[in-house]
């Protein structure tokens, strides 16, 4: 009789059950849409970060005071090439590897260019890199298997400086001579791009030709920028490196387990380490950049690296605080909504009360049919919902934003909720009254 | 012979092109007459009578009212010449639930031309309301209720009133007090047309015809009218 | 006449219109919150971003950002700099004269510096001690400070070819870049060493990219400052410029869904409430109503609900996104003075659009249809 009884208010209150369904839905959406943006919006910023450029900086581990000045590192010869490049390519093999966008070797010296002192950095400006299948590749704090295929992948300069403003052409890393000159300094010595110039470094000529300017209005616009393997060449290195720059996707700390912050990674358990290891978090990724890179100083550009974690922990909490804000809304609005239809069905109330149907037989009728509507209502909108987060990626990021499967139950248990709580307050209400007063209308 | 108010000329009306509620009405009402209709439900008196109100079109025939023929009027004019000849009085009453009395009479008046509240005042005081004006529709019994509807039935003063089974939701007492009403407002000189299936109100008409399947099968004249002939 | 009756439609429909209202001001009320939110919150992203670093880089006219510093130019004058606090996208900026000193008998790069200015600039920096206050304090990098074996409260020698102070290195500065080996001093204290009073090298400004390009704001900087070239930092403008603009198209496009939804679900209240009162319609038009004074009736009761629910929602939204934006930024959003113009609009807009087409569907139908009843 129960399942009668819905059937055919459902099926003869069509237009009521529609808009009541329709105001389940709609409030669904909202709550499902902005749920799934915020909670995958944190990633698809942290991508968009990158544009700042490298945020972890790798610098052979020496223990001297070092002169800087102009973004040149100005060392004893002796200390020159502390990092060897070709160990680069097992960035690629630590567990974040696919949080690694790009990175590049920077190997400087002061040469004189027609008579003017001027710093001179080796580097890739575009490289592709070839991982061999069966390489070690970590999964795991301590775990590791064999890759299972060839990758290969960009890398370089123009990977990680997107900033960089070339006129001309980017110089090729196999042209020995190929160089790009700061447009500053290109003015300063009256070089034009396809110049050709020489570079005397201990009394050695360079002959290097002008193939771009390039202005970033940094330090990079007074600097000369050759291929690694002709800066080497220049000091006498056979390889090495004095500095590398990495650029990773990282997110803010407060994605971490919460047990986990601000914890000392040397004082946890094995297991608790395993889980801040697998946490694509700051310190994580430059201890296993230190794991592949054993020489060299590994630290966070913390200018970079901060900026990026505020700005991702300050938009992670604005959406978080909309998504709030709309899922107490559209939980407001479908509470009415369910309440003003089932006020109007006081007399109907009444009239059941006086043929004999008790509070509770009276409840069960009202409040599953607010069930099945909350759950057709809550499916309904979790379908729309995600199809505009999906179009908020699109147009934003272009790409899909991936709500996290939990969003499913959670919109359906939102409409339902709702709903049955928006029904039980007027029918308590309605059932308490007495059939008459009902009847009559007042 | 005297100017008729109601002159229906093969009135017909079918809904959905096959049922025929009407088929064929020959009519006459002269002016101050008083006719009743009756007849078993489905015969098509309310559909005559929403023919006659203007509310609905017919299928076919011709309908003069006052002189005018309604049947080539557009929807406004049809609002128009509803609002200037006829009045209304229906068996569930429609007030509009959230007006009081007067507001409900000064509503017909709204839209006739302009609201004139010591002019409803003194349509609800004839029909014996003048206690009950700022009452809600709902705080008033049946009978008081159709007396607001009767009042604004007459408060544009229309030529034609026509009143669908006006006592069918009243009591004995409210019934009578609904007649004598109709009967001061015939005295009065209005045209009525009052559709009812009790035989005690169909005796109060000038002239009743009986309908059956959408034809007039029978017509009795009652009394002479006021000028003498027995219009046919 | 017609208020009488909205008055009288008002205080009987209570529960209905109480509904409706209150599906307007919930709508109205997020996009208020959302427009007011989107005005202010890309030049918030972008001000938060300020505190990491300057953007523009200015240098005596001529002079070059050269591995022996920048002595070369002539330098700019420190009372000129002045000039700067009138360009409103300027946040701050931060005056530093470098020399490569002699510390403790080793050349390391010497930098003056005001202090309270380059604090403000410097979210990400670590200190150790404290900021110098004192006209005598220095701040000492931390590799700097490993290799010499200073630590905070010791004495530090600096010296430039015949001059030379001593101060008292008041904090250990750890920041991932040039300064973990630098000591910064006094802006005068190098002054005096370089025998330069009043000059400065380089000038970091920090300006906001909201609303125009850092090309821009250098070129403001020009205009005012003739002898100074300003550089802004590609790096930075770049990533500043994307993701501020992703961030206000982020807001921009959500505000858009909430203001779909909050119509559709306004739209389907209004449309019920229409619809419910067809009958009443009917009866009217028997009544002999012209179909514009019904529409009237209808749509001004429309327009109340939009204009009450919409007023409400706007001051409601206004809370909302102030409490955001105390929250996020801890800082006070300005609100969007298209707020309520554009949620009121919409508001009456919603309810008008979702009264017209039932009416017009109810004014379409033979009176005689409706009151017969369903």
């Amino acid at each position: 009789m129960l399942i009668r009884l819905l059937g055919d208010s459902l099926r003869r209150r069509t237009r009521r059950a529609a808009v009541a369904i329709l105001a389940i839905s709609v409030g669904t959406a909202l709550a499902a849409a902005l749920l799934g943006i915020s909670l995958d919006i944190t990633e698809k910023m942290a991508r968009e970060m990158r544009s700042y450029g490298a945020n972890i900086l790798a610098t052979p581990d020496s223990g001297d005071v070092q002169l800087e000045v102009g973004g040149i590192t100005i060392r004893p010869p002796a200390a020159r090439g502390g990092i060897d490049e070709t160990q680069l390519v097992k960035l690629k093999t630590i567990f974040w590897r696919n949080n690694v966008v790009g990175f590049a070797p920077f190997l400087s010296a002061i040469v004189e260019v027609r008579d003017q002192q001027v710093a001179l950095t080796g580097t890739w400006f575009d490289r592709t890199l070839t991982l061999p299948a069966g390489a070690s590749v970590r999964t795991g704090a301590d775990t590791r298997e064999k890759a299972a295929s060839t990758s290969t992948f960009r890398t370089g300069v123009r990977v990680i400086a997107p900033w960089w403003q070339v006129e001309g052409k980017w110089a090729n890393d196999e042209d020995p001579g190929a160089a790009m000159v700061g447009s500053a300094l290109a003015r300063r010595l009256g070089l034009r791009v396809g110049d050709a110039f020489t570079a005397h470094y201990a009394g050695r000529p360079l002959a290097l030709r002008a193939v771009g300017l390039v202005s970033t209005g940094g330090y990079e616009d007074e600097q000369i920028f050759v291929g690694l393997t002709t800066a080497q060449g220049l000091l006498g290195l056979s390889r090495g490196a004095d500095k590398v720059l990495v650029s990773a996707l990282v997110e803010p700390d407060d994605r971490l387990r919460p047990d986990l912050r601000g914890r000392d990674p040397a004082q946890m358990t094995p297991e608790q380490y395993a889980t801040w290891y697998c946490s694509p978090i700051m310190g994580a990724i430059v201890t296993q950049v230190k794991e592949v890179l054993p020489n060299a100083d590994v630290r966070p550009i913390r200018q970079i690296a901060e900026a990026e974690g505020g700005f991702l922990s300050k938009v992670g909490l604005l959406m978080t605080l909309l998504t709030a804000t709309a899922l107490a809304a559209s939980a407001l609005a479908v509470m009415t909504a369910m309440t003003a239809s089932v006020l109007e069905r006081r007399t109907e109330i009444g009239l059941m009360k006086a043929i004999g149907a008790d509070a509770g037989q009276i409840a069960l009728v009202f409040l599953s049919e607010a069930g099945l509507m909350g759950l057709v209502g809550g499916l309904l909108g979790y379908v729309a919902g995600l199809a505009l987060a999906a179009f908020v990626g699109q147009q934003v990021f272009a790409a899909a934003v991936s709500p996290p499967p939990a969003v499913l139950p959670v919109s359906i248990a939102l409409a339902l909720g709702v709903a049955l709580a928006g029904s039980a307050l007027p029918v308590r209400q309605a059932v308490r009254l007495d059939p008459v007063s009902l009847l009559r209308g007042r | 012979m005297m100017s008729a108010v109601v002159r229906a000329e093969g009135l017909t009306k079918r809904y959905n092109g096959r049922v025929h509620a009407l088929a064929g009405v020959d009519l006459t009402v002269a002016r101050g007459e008083w006719l009743g209709v009756m007849g078993p439900s489905g015969s098509g008196k309310t559909t005559l009578l929403n023919l006659i109100g203007c509310l609905d079109r017919p299928s076919a025939g011709r309908l003069l009212i006052a002189g005018d023929d309604v049947t080539t009027l557009s929807q406004a004019e049809l609002v128009r010449f509803r609002r200037n000849h006829i009045g209304l009085i229906f068996q569930q009453f429609h007030l509009i639930p959230y007006l009081t009395a007067l507001e409900n009479v000064m509503l017909a008046q709204y839209f006739h031309s302009l609201a004139d509240e010591a002019e409803a005042r003194v349509a609800l005081e004839r029909v014996g309301l003048g206690e009950r004006l700022h009452h809600l529709p709902a705080q008033l019994s049946g009978g008081e209720q159709q007396r607001v509807c009767i009042a604004r039935a007459l408060i544009n003063q229309p030529s034609l009133i026509l009143a669908d089974e006006p006592t069918g939701n009243l009591d004995q007492a409210n019934e009578e007090r609904v007649m004598d009403l109709l009967r001061e407002l015939h005295a009065a000189g209005h045209a009525l047309i009052v559709v009812t299936h009790d035989p005690a109100i169909g005796d109060l008409a000038d002239r009743l015809i009986y309908l059956d399947h959408g034809r007039v099968v029978r017509e009795q004249g009652l009394r002479p009218l006021a000028g003498g002939a027995l219009v046919r | 006449m017609l208020w009488r009756m909205l008055r009288g439609s008002w205080r009987h429909r209570r529960v209905r219109l109480g509904v409706a209202t209150l599906s307007m001001l919930l709508g109205a009320a997020m996009t208020s919150a959302l427009i007011n939110l989107s005005f202010d919150v890309g030049s918030q992203t972008g001000r938060e971003l300020r505190a990491y670093g300057a953007n523009i880089l200015l240098l005596p006219r001529g002079a070059s950002l050269t591995p022996g510093g920048t002595r070369e130019g002539r330098g700019i004058r420190e009372r000129d700099l002045a000039a700067l606090d009138g360009i409103p996208a300027v946040v701050g900026y931060a005056p530093s004269l470098y020399l490569v000193a002699d510390v403790q008998g080793r050349p390391l790069a010497a930098g003056g510096v005001v202090f309270e200015r380059l604090q403000a600039m410097s979210a990400w920096w670590r200190v150790t001690g404290s900021w110098p206050a004192a006209p005598d304090e220095a701040l000492l990098g931390v590799s700097a400070a490993r290799s010499l074996g200073l630590a905070p409260g010791d004495r530090i020698a600096i010296g430039y070819h015949d001059a030379k102070r001593e101060l008292v290195v008041a904090g250990l500065v750890e920041t991932g870049g040039a300064e973990d080996n630098q000591v910064l001093v006094p802006l005068p204290v190098a002054q005096a060493l370089a025998g330069q009073p009043g000059q400065v090298g380089l000038v970091q400004v920090s300006a906001l990219v909201a609303g125009q390009s850092l090309v821009e704001v250098a070129g403001a900087i020009e205009a005012r400052l003739p002898d100074i070239q300003a550089r802004p930092l590609r790096q930075f403008a770049q990533a500043e410029e994307s993701v501020v603009a992703k961030v206000r198209l982020l807001l921009a496009l959500v505000a858009a869904v909430v203001l779909g939804v909050a119509a559709l679900a306004v739209g389907s209240t209004m449309f019920t409430a229409v619809v419910e009162r067809r009958a009443e319609i009917g009866l009217m038009k028997a009544l002999g109503a012209a179909e514009r004074r019904v529409a009237a009736l209808f749509l001004a009761d429309g327009i109340g609900v939009g204009a009450i629910g919409g007023l409400g929602g706007y001051a409601a939204g206004l809370g909302v996104a102030a409490l955001i934006g105390q929250q996020v930024f801890h800082a006070t959003l300005q609100p969007n003075p298209l707020g309520l113009p554009v949620t009121l609009a919409v508001a009456t807009g919603v309810a008008l659009a979702a009264s017209i087409w039932p009416v017009r569907q109810a004014l379409a139908i033979d009176p005689a249809v409706i009151l017969r009843g369903e």
